[in-house]
This record gives C-alpha cells, structure tokens and sequence, in this order.
C-alpha cells in the first residue's frame, strides 16, 4: 500500500466579512502518496490556493482535519507548525518572493542553515542551473531565474512535500518550461511529493492525477493518462 | 450637494487618524523640545522676578559693614559721603537656640529690628512686629519656625552672649538678607539648625554692651562704582569703629550662593533648550518630510480628478498641522507644569519675601512659532517633491528599492557575519538617508544620555572630593577669633576622644597686576592629616609658596610661578608678596594655601588657629550642646555627615527633575526615530517577513532579524554618540561654570555603559511596541500580491 504524505478529511474554510460568510473550501477530503506530483487546476476563486495553503499549514481549516505522515496537525500551535513547515515541506511561490536584500546564494543558503540534513547549497543552486549567477541579488535576475531561486530554496532542504502556487503564472512560456523542467527533474530525483496549483490545463499533462476544483469543491480526480515531459509542453 | 471642502476636511480628519502612531511619537519629541525652553526660561525669570521683588521691597543693602562699636549718632555722617544713598546701623549679634528635645546645635543670628524706611527690612508672614517696649518679644525666621512647627505667641529659649534668654515670638518673617538660609558655618542651607531673630534693641544692647551703638553698617549706594568712590571715606570715618573692612552684597552669603545658583541657570537656559530644539527641529522636518510621502497616492489621485495645487496643499498643511498639534499642547502644558514644579523646589531652598511665578510667554510663542515653521518647511519640501512628480507617477506605489552588489559586499569582513547580519547591513546601505535619520536620532539619545548620567556623576564626584577625600574630618569647630597654638591642647581635651588639629583659615584678597580676587586662605600645617589634600586628583599643594585655585588663576591671568601680593584683614590690613608655585582643581568654592612657616614668616603672625578638625569616635560621637557651655568662643560647629546628606538631598531634588527630564526626552528620541523607521521598514519589508514565515522561521528569528538593523545601528551610534556627549558636557561646563563652581569634566566608563544600557530600554521598548504588527502578519494575502 502506497504511503500518505498529506491528508485532508472533510475540510472547511469559512471567511467571514461584516455578516457575510463565505465558504472558500467546502467539505474537502483528499489524500497526496509519497513521490506523487499532482496538479490543482481551477479557475480563479475555485479554492486550489485555500486548500493548498491549508495542506502547507499556512492556514487552518474552519473545520475538519489535516494528517501530516498520519499525525493530525489540525490542532498544532503556530511554533509547531512552523517547525514542521521548516522540516518536511518546501514553497514555490509565483511571485518568486526571495529575500531581496539576499543573494541567490544566500538565499537557498538561509534555509539549508535552519534544515536538519540539507543537500550541498552548490548542488542545489547546480540543479538549476544557476550556479554561476549566485553571487547576484534577487533584482539582478530574470523572472525565471528568481522562480528557480526559488525552487533551488524550496528543494535544499529535500522537503517531504513541495507546494507551487500559480510557479509558472508570472512568466513567458519559454520561462516557465525551464522552471517546470526543474521541478520536474527535482520530483523524479527527489521523489518528492509535489502539489502545483495553476489556471493552466496544460501543465495538468505533468502530473500523476488532475484535481479539478470549482467553487471551493473538488469536481473531479483523475489519473492524468497522456503524461508528457515538461519540454514537451507549450501553451 | 455635500460641499467639496467639507469632504476633503473629513478625509484629512480620516487620514489623520490612520497617522496617530507617528503623529504622536513626534509629538512627544516636540513637546520634549518645547517645554524643556518653556520650563528653563520659566524658572529662571521666575526667580529673577522673585529675587528682584524681594530686594527692592525690602530695601536690601548695597554692602554691610562689620564693626566693633559704632555711636548711632555718627550715622548720619556717613550718609552724606559721595556715593552713599542711605545708611543705616544696626546691633548683629550670634548666637545658639536651646530646643529640649535635639541634641544638635542651633545656630541663630540676632539683628536689632529695622525701622520703617530702613535697609535690610523683613516681612512678616505671620503674627505681627514686638511691641516697642517689650525687650523679650522677637519675629523669627519663618523657615526655621516652620521646619520645627514653631508659631506666634510660643516661646524657645536661645543663648544670647553666653546668656540664656527665654524669647517670644511675636511673629514670622522673611528677608532680602536671608533668601538662601544658612549660617556662617554651613554652606547648605538647612531650617532646622539656623534661626534669625529681629528684636528690639535694647535687649541686644544690653546682651552685646552696645548702649546707643550699633555693630554693623548698612549701605546703599546703587552701583558697585559708588561703593568703591565710598570706600576710602568710609574707612576713614569708621576707623574708630573698628573698620576692616566692608562686604560688598556680592559677598553676602545668601546673595553668592544666589547669584551662583543664577549664573548657571543662565547658561543652561541658553544651551540646554537650544540643543533639545534643535533636535526637536531636525527630527521634525525629516518625520514631515516622510509623513507627506504617505500621503503620495492621494495627492496623485486629487491631482488626477484636477484638483488645485492650493487645495492639495492646503488639506496637507491642515494634516501636518493636526500632526503636530497633540505636541504643541503637551509640549506647552508640559512645560509650565514642569516650570511651576521646579520653582516649588526652588523657593524651598531660596526663600522669597516675595515669591512671583511668571509663566515665560515669549518662550511659549518662540517654541511654537519654531515648531511651525519647521514642520511646515518639512511638509512644503515633501510637497514639492510630489508635485515635481506626474500625477501617474505619484499614482503608483513607490517601488521598494532595489539591492545590487555594491562596495559593501566586496567587504572581506562581510561574509564573516551571519546573514541575518548581512541582511542587516544591505538593508541600512539601500536605504541611506533613512538610516542616516535614524542613526543621527540614535547618537542625539546617547549624548542627551551621557549627559544626563554626569550631572549624576559630577555631584557624586562632588560628594567624593568635598566629603571624603579633602574633608577627613567628622566635626569642624569655627572659633570666633584667633586662638594661640598654646590653647589647642585644652581645646582638644574638651572634645572628649578621637582626633583634632587645630586650623587657621581667613579671608583674604589676592591682587595680581591688573585684577584682585577675595579668597579663603587656608594655612597649612606640616604635620596635618585630616586636612591634607594628597588624595585629592588635580590638587597638588606646593612644599613652598601660595597654591591657588586654578579657577582664581585664570580669572588673574597667572601662570605659575607667579608673583601676586595677598592681603589680610585680622584687626588691621597686612600684605605680602608671594609666589604662585601651584594650582589646584576646586570643585566649589574658591581657595588659597600656604604652608604656615611662610604664612607667619610673610605676616609676622604667631602660630594660631580658628579652627579645630575633629574626628570623632564612631560610637561615641561628640555632645555639641556640652561643647558650646564649655567653649564660649566657639561659634559654629559643622557634622560633615549631616552637611553631607543635605547636600545630598538638596542636589538630588534640584538635579533630578531635570535628570529624569533628560532621560525622558532622550528616550522619546531615540523610540521617536525608531518607531518611526520601523513602520516604513515594516511597510516596505512585509514580504519578506511573510515569506520567511512561510517558510518555517519562528516568531522570535523573525524578531531578531527586524530588530537587528537597529541594533546594528544602536552600536553605530556609539562611537559618535560617545564623542558628541563628551564634547557637549565640556561646552556646557564651560558655559555655565564660574569661578566659585567648576566641575571637571571627567567621565568614567560606567557613563558609557549606562548611556548605552538605557539606550537599549529605548530600543527594547519599542520593539515590545511594534511587536504586535510582526505577530498580526497576514503572509497569504502578502504572498499573493504582485511583487
């Protein structure tokens, strides 16, 4: 039987505003195998950013729990979620956010300090191909360039789980192959779990199964039977 | 159709609220800066008014002089002397009180009562005048009756010419002569142990066998000019007398010691307020300056939907006003508070016949004029600077400044440092100006700080040289005249145990070629040890020839080795040619030494003493009362631990409020600037704290990293901070220092280190204030957001 690396069972999110409640997630329940990368495909308000920072602990469900390797974390304090977050999941945002006033280096150096057993910060710069640019500040490089920053940061530590919100969505499309590429080589040879959110059913064709999700409900999952490779792919 | 001024008047109001937090940090600066000049200026033209009052209603005189015998009829003659207005005479004789239940001596001073018109008048402030025929009838200093709970129609017993006396007393009464309360033999005023007694004469004539005569002279002569024109007349005129010489009423003890007192508060009423508003206008005008920017966008937008320039300008000058006003208010009320509150402590100490608060107007109009014309330059350059912008540009958010590699990270000592360091380093390099600001605020709190630490240092200094180290005595005996060397044995024997010797200290007048001062010449034994000054810094004492105190020197113009001539004035004028071969660092007061086999060699005197140094026992102490029965020459007798701890009380109310007010404003700078530069960083660096919490940093790391720009920035302002302090304490000192009081300028690092310590409350503090903003992160909204 495949292991569990993150489970979500019958989640809610409410916001409320003034006397106005409005539920951003609905009932959710689903579960993400070790070594899986699934794509959240939805268009803008479906949710797919809510569940996804309810997985990565950036948020709490209303109601409902979340199992973290089987360990309920519904409950966890603030200190303890950020320890859980620095240990096993890694962030890919799509506004990149590196530490300006940091180098690329410096950068994926930050976290591979505060990581138990991280890899060589050059290797992870190397795997995506940004070794030679390390010494440059976060305003000194490309958008694509950054967004692997920030993937070389998110991998450094070798997370259990790694979450992309929207990686490729403030890119061109010639960018944002080169940063699939990376995510998709740090998967295969990680076997990191990855969750990738994105508006952009083309990418769905990297994944092991497609969640479709509308209204802060999943409509859909299914297992993605045309996989291609990230070079292969063109929108 | 709602008017268009009234809805911009309710977005200024609006607008102003979401300001409140710099709004009322500046203000607190402000009103620091404001009622710093309103409480100096206030107190001081209060005591002045007070002084002024004082003198001219009771007719204070130009210069007293002491006589043996003088027939009143005689008096007449003097007043008709060129330069004499009016003269007067009158019986001054000393004496003790007897209080059953305190052991210490009292010491008192008898005057005959002055009549209407006359010099040196006192007002009553209870009860009423002794009756003409009544000899035991007598008005009392109203500071000693209150101090001991005494009021009209009680009677104390005094000792008058070795004679005990029951007295009356028929009233309470201040006056002009008496304003700073102290006997001969203390320099710190306290009510319990000196009275002044003001009765008819006959009691005193006969206590002091004066029938018909009177023992001292009061002049009046308007100007010092007058006086001197006087001298030679008078001297000539009152030989018989047994003229020395005169006091001027610059050498009448209450007058000095309120002069003095006048004199420095004269200098910090000039540079103290200055320093503070110009600190208050610096941070000021750069807090207005940035304040405006928030109000970039807006002014974009007014200026989009066409607007005018004066309306623009108009809703912001009514912004940056309501900004400043909280600080006006606070800074005014304050200051006349703080004003009323230090002349309360003052008029303990000085004694007023007539105590006059006067609120210091101009002050009041030239802080608040100066703090609207700074912050309104501030708001007009912000101004400016946005109009110069296209209102599309002024539209869009200022972007975040970029960081590039630059000459700071070709550092070599930079990758040594952690990155939370590094981070720090960057972020202060890119924001230069803003960081300058805050560094400037930073290294203005230290030097406020220093300087509030060495008015504490300098009077714990004070304490350590004038009690500990130079007077090693427990007692000192004053003798009314010169004994001989051969009575010292007896003398001591009367003391009962411990240890004595005998001390000759008189008044005399140091002349140089241009100029002459009056002195204490203290002559100085071989074999002396409680009053041997070797432990003493900056006070060597010459084997042979005069040591001078450093402050004479220079006001005479004398560079050891120096000839001068010294003249005395015991029974007749005698005077010698000495040399200056040393001079010493004086604290307070002004001296002369001289070893005593030059002193009798030069004076042709005999070895003699008017003083007895005495250190008790520790258990068994000595009885004043059993002393004074058993030594009738004796007039005063000084407990230095008692003179000490007044001292000590007096200084620290005197000092503290205005210590604690240092401190205070201070603090407000250094959390004015850091407040202030947090909001924007935080604004500015939202992101990057969402981020990293994000990504599993803890509360407290992100903490230490927002905080550790200013901590870096804290220890940047050490070193300037330390110099500037240094400089600005020995400005001041010199400003305010005069010949009788002079502190040198010698800080120790515990100085330094309580700057700093205190320094870090301020930063500490501010960050427990701004903590909140870094708990209440909302980092998915922030993550989200185009960068």
């Amino acid at each position: 039987m495949r292991e569990i690396v993150v489970e979500a069972q019958n989640i809610w999110k409410s916001y409320t505003a003034g006397a106005v409640t409005v539920d951003a997630v609905k009932n959710l329940s689903f579960a993400l195998y070790k070594g899986e990368l699934i794509v959240v495909l939805g268009p803008s308000g479906s949710g797919k950013s809510t569940f996804l920072n309810i997985l990565g602990t950036l948020d709490r469900p209303t109601s409902g729990s979340v199992y973290f390797n089987k360990l309920n974390i519904s409950q966890e304090s603030d200190e303890q979620l950020s320890a859980l977050r620095r240990r096993h999941i890694g962030f890919v945002f799509q506004f990149y956010n590196l530490i300006p006033t940091l180098t690329a280096l410096e950068n994926v150096e930050m976290i591979a300090a505060h990581s138990a057993s991280p890899m060589p910060v050059e290797d992870a710069l190397k795997r995506v191909n940004l070794w030679e640019r390390r010494h440059h500040f976060p305003s000194e490089l490309s958008g694509g360039e950054q967004q692997r920053v920030a993937i070389a940061r998110a991998i450094v530590k070798k997370p259990e789980l790694l979450l992309c919100d929207e990686p490729t969505g403030a890119l061109d499309v010639a960018t944002g192959v080169i940063v699939l590429q990376a995510l998709e080589e740090v998967h295969h040879d990680f076997s990191i779990s990855v969750m990738l959110i994105t508006h952009n059913a083309t990418i769905a064709h990297l994944a092991d199964r497609v969640i479709r999700m509308s209204g802060g409900q999943i409509l859909s999952i299914e297992r993605n039977e045309r996989h291609m490779l990230a070079r292969d792919l063109s929108w | 159709m709602v008017s268009i001024y009234k809805l911009l008047l309710t977005k200024t109001f609006r607008d102003f609220t979401k300001l409140l937090g710099p709004s009322l940090t500046v203000s607190f600066v402000m009103a620091a800066g404001i009622s710093c000049l309103i409480m100096a200026r206030s107190n001081l033209s209060s005591l002045q008014t007070s002084q002024r009052l004082t003198y001219e209603s009771l007719n204070f005189a130009d210069a007293l002089i002491p006589l043996s015998r003088l027939s009143r009829e005689r008096i007449a003659g003097l007043a008709v002397i060129d330069g004499v207005r009016q003269a007067d005479c009158r019986i001054s004789l000393s004496g003790q009180v007897r209080l059953s239940k305190f052991e210490k001596q009292i010491s008192a001073r008898f005057h005959s009562m002055p009549r209407d018109g006359s010099l040196n008048r006192i007002l009553l402030t209870d009860g009423r005048l002794p009756a003409p025929d009544s000899i035991h009838e007598a008005v009392l200093s109203d500071g000693f009756a209150r101090a001991w709970g005494f009021s009209s129609g009680q009677q104390i017993e005094v000792f008058l010419q070795g004679k005990l006396i029951r007295l009356t007393i028929s009233g309470l009464a201040r006056s002009a002569e008496y304003v700073y309360q102290t006997g001969s033999a203390t320099s710190i005023p306290d009510d319990k142990l000196f009275a002044i007694w003001w009765l008819q004469p006959r009691l005193l004539e006969q206590a002091g066998n004066l029938h018909s005569s009177c023992n001292e002279v009061l002049l009046k002569t308007g100007t010092e000019r007058n006086l001197l024109k006087a001298e030679s007349q008078l001297a000539a005129r009152l030989q018989v007398a047994g003229y020395t010489q005169y006091l001027p009423r610059k050498r009448i003890l209450s007058h000095y010691f309120l002069e003095s007192e006048l004199q420095q508060l004269r200098g910090m009423t000039v540079w103290i307020p200055t320093v503070f508003l110009a600190i208050t206008a610096f941070l000021l005008n750069i807090t207005m300056g940035r304040f405006l920017l928030t109000q970039r966008e807006i002014i974009g937008t007014l200026r989009a939907f066409g607007f005018s320039y004066p309306l623009i300008a108009g809703q912001t000058i009514l912004l940056a006003l309501m900004a400043i006003f909280p600080g006006i208010v606070l800074g005014i009320f304050g200051g006349l508070w703080l004003a009323q509150e230090m002349f309360t402590i003052y008029v303990k100490f000085y004694r007023f016949a007539i105590v006059s608060y006067e609120p210091d107007w101009s002050s009041v109009t030239l802080s608040v004029a100066f703090c609207l014309f700074t912050a309104l330059l501030g708001c007009l350059t912000g101004l400016r600077r946005i109009l110069m912008e296209s209102p599309a540009v002024s539209l869009i958010a200022a972007a975040p400044r970029h960081t590039k590699v630059s000459a700071i990270d070709s550092l070599p000592f930079l990758r040594h440092f952690s990155l939370i360091a590094r981070m720090s380093i960057r972020n202060i390099a890119r924001r230069p100006l803003q960081s300058l600001v805050t560094l400037l605020g930073l290294i203005l709190s230290l030097v406020l700080l220093i300087f509030a630490r060495f008015e504490q240092y300098a009077i714990e200094q004070m304490m350590q040289t004038e009690y500990a180290l130079n007077q090693r005595q427990s007692h000192v005996l004053i003798y009314a005249q010169h004994l001989p060397e051969s009575a010292l044995p007896s003398v001591q024997s009367s003391l009962a145990g411990g240890f004595s010797e005998g001390s000759l200290a008189l008044p005399v007048t140091v002349k140089s070629a241009h100029a002459s001062r009056e002195l204490t010449l203290i002559v100085r034994k071989d074999n002396e040890f409680l009053a041997a000054g070797e432990n003493i810094p900056n006070r060597p004492l010459a084997k042979g020839g005069l040591t001078l105190s450093k402050s004479v020197a220079e006001a005479l113009n004398l560079h050891p080795p120096a000839e001068i001539q010294l003249l005395t004035k015991i029974k007749q004028t005698k005077h010698s040619e000495q040399i200056v071969t040393a001079l010493s660092e004086n604290i307070m007061g002004t001296i002369a030494s001289i070893p005593q086999q030059d002193y009798l060699r030069s004076f042709h005197e005999s070895a003699a003493f008017n003083r007895i140094l005495h250190k008790a026992e520790r258990q068994t102490g000595i009885n004043e009362k059993s002393i004074f029965l058993r030594q009738p020459l004796l007039t005063g007798l000084i407990e230095k631990e008692f003179e000490r701890k007044a001292f000590e009380k007096t200084m620290a109310e005197n000092i503290g409020i205005f210590q604690n007010f240092m401190i205070a404003f201070a603090l407000l700078i250094a959390m004015g600037v850091l407040y202030n530069n947090a909001r924007v960083q935080f604004a500015e660096r939202e992101r990057e704290f969402a981020l990293l919490r994000a990504l599993g940093f803890y509360e407290a790391e992100i903490t230490l990293l927002f905080w550790s720009d200013f901590f870096i920035l804290s220890i940047a302002a050490v070193p300037p901070g330390f110099y500037l302090g240094r400089e600005l304490i020995d400005r001041l000192m010199h400003a305010i220092e005069s010949e009788v009081f002079r502190i040198p300028v010698n800080l120790q690092p515990s100085s330094y280190i309580w700057a700093f310590a205190m320094l870090l409350v301020g930063v500490f503090t501010t960050a427990v204030l701004i903590q909140g903003n870094l708990r209440r992160i909302a980092f998915l909204s922030v993550l989200k957001a185009r960068e």
